[in-house]
């Protein structure tokens, strides 16, 4: 899946909050909580309407990652979210 | 043979409960003696209304949902056979929550109540849990996990302690916010911890107590013996299957979080780890001392 030029919003059914840095998120439709690390917490707070091609600065910025890297592990982060339905097109 | 009471008044986790009056079940005895203990004389307002389905003349809110329960396991249907299923009808009103189904029996009238309870309590601040309590020097203990988690085998294994339920508990959050505070003072302050009745069968009759929470325990049995507090974020992935919550809306699913993240804020989470033999209450009450 090349999700870098979809536009993403978060699931309007899903509801999360950040703890202690960490965005817990519980979604209806699979009845299921998840937990994201620090980069993928970064990640959702910026990845409402936008496109993987706008946050890839964003996270090279704030972390010691190339963007080669950044755009391939965005890519795949954007895939598993939106298969826990956790993410929807926008 | 003895007649047996059926109350129709209860109060559970801080909660008013009404059932229909004269209630006739097929085991009444073993009825009677799971909610009795939580009998109130008045209960006051209701929060929770169960109506028989066989009573047609019940007027029952609009904007209802319906639960499909699982009358051999007494949950939710969860293997989607159909077999043994029995619908209950659930709507929320006037601040409280009405649950109409058949109540013919123990399993009946129980998973009616605690139908009702689950979806109401998140939304006064309160949860239902999957789990064994325990009462030791006048606080409680609560071990969320599913069955085989070993919550029964530490909660039994608590040196020194009651145990106050074995399968279902509330927690919630004490005071003059209960029942319709904002959610936001709910990492604040005492959370109490209290059984839920079952409906018998291989579970025993409950405590009616309700006792301060000191800690919300996470078992792994057949470890060396330790106690590790667990962050928050984790703590609320890993309490969330514990959750007795069976329908997810957003609104819910806010809901129940909220609930956790004031819960995780205002009670230690930890996880215990012990062997078959091992003393690990010691060294839980320790922990949570101030």
């Amino acid at each position: 899946m090349n999700a870098l030029r979809s536009r993403f919003r978060r699931n309007p059914d899903a509801a999360f909050r950040v703890i202690d840095g960490q965005a817990v998120i519980v979604v209806p439709a699979t009845q299921s909580m998840h937990t994201l690390n620090e980069v993928g917490t970064f990640i959702w707070q910026r990845c409402e309407g936008r496109t993987a091609d706008e946050i890839v600065p964003e996270i090279t910025a704030e972390f010691d990652v190339d963007e080669p890297t950044a755009r391939a592990d965005l890519d795949a982060f954007f895939a598993e979210l939106a298969a826990k339905k956790m993410l929807v097109l926008g | 043979m003895g007649r047996h009471v059926i109350p129709d008044r209860l109060r559970i986790g801080g909660l008013a409960i009404s059932l229909p009056p004269a209630l006739a079940v097929t085991d009444a005895a073993n009825l009677a003696a799971h909610i009795g203990p939580f009998a109130v004389a008045d209960s006051g307002p209701p929060d929770v209304v169960v109506l028989s389905d066989l009573d047609p003349s019940a007027d029952f809110p609009a904007g209802s949902f319906r639960i499909e329960v699982n009358r051999v396991l007494g949950g939710p249907d969860g293997d989607g056979d159909g077999r043994s299923v029995k619908p209950y009808d659930l709507a929320f009103a006037n601040g409280g929550i009405a649950v109409r189904g058949p109540l013919d029996d123990a399993i009946g009238v129980v998973s009616a109540i605690h139908l009702g309870l689950a979806h109401l309590l998140p939304r006064r601040g309160g949860l239902m849990l999957h789990a064994s309590a325990v009462r030791a020097a006048g606080v409680g203990f609560v071990f969320p996990g599913a069955s085989g988690s070993g919550k029964t085998t530490a909660a039994e294994g608590f040196h020194g302690g009651e145990m106050l339920a074995d399968e279902r508990c509330i927690v919630r959050p004490e005071g003059a916010g209960w029942g319709g505070a904002s959610t936001s003072t709910m990492g604040q302050g005492r959370w109490l911890l209290h059984a839920a009745p079952m409906w018998g069968g291989k579970y025993g009759p409950v405590v009616p107590a309700a006792v301060p929470l000191a800690a919300v325990v996470l078992v792994r049995k057949d470890a060396p013996l330790g106690v590790e507090v667990v962050p928050a974020a984790a703590a609320m992935t890993r309490l969330a299957p514990g959750v007795v919550q069976n329908r997810y809306d957003a609104a819910a699913a806010e809901a129940v979080l909220a609930v956790l993240a004031g819960l995780v804020a205002a009670v230690p989470v930890i996880e215990v780890s012990f062997r078959p033999g091992d003393r690990f209450s010691d060294v839980l009450v320790r922990s949570v001392r101030p």
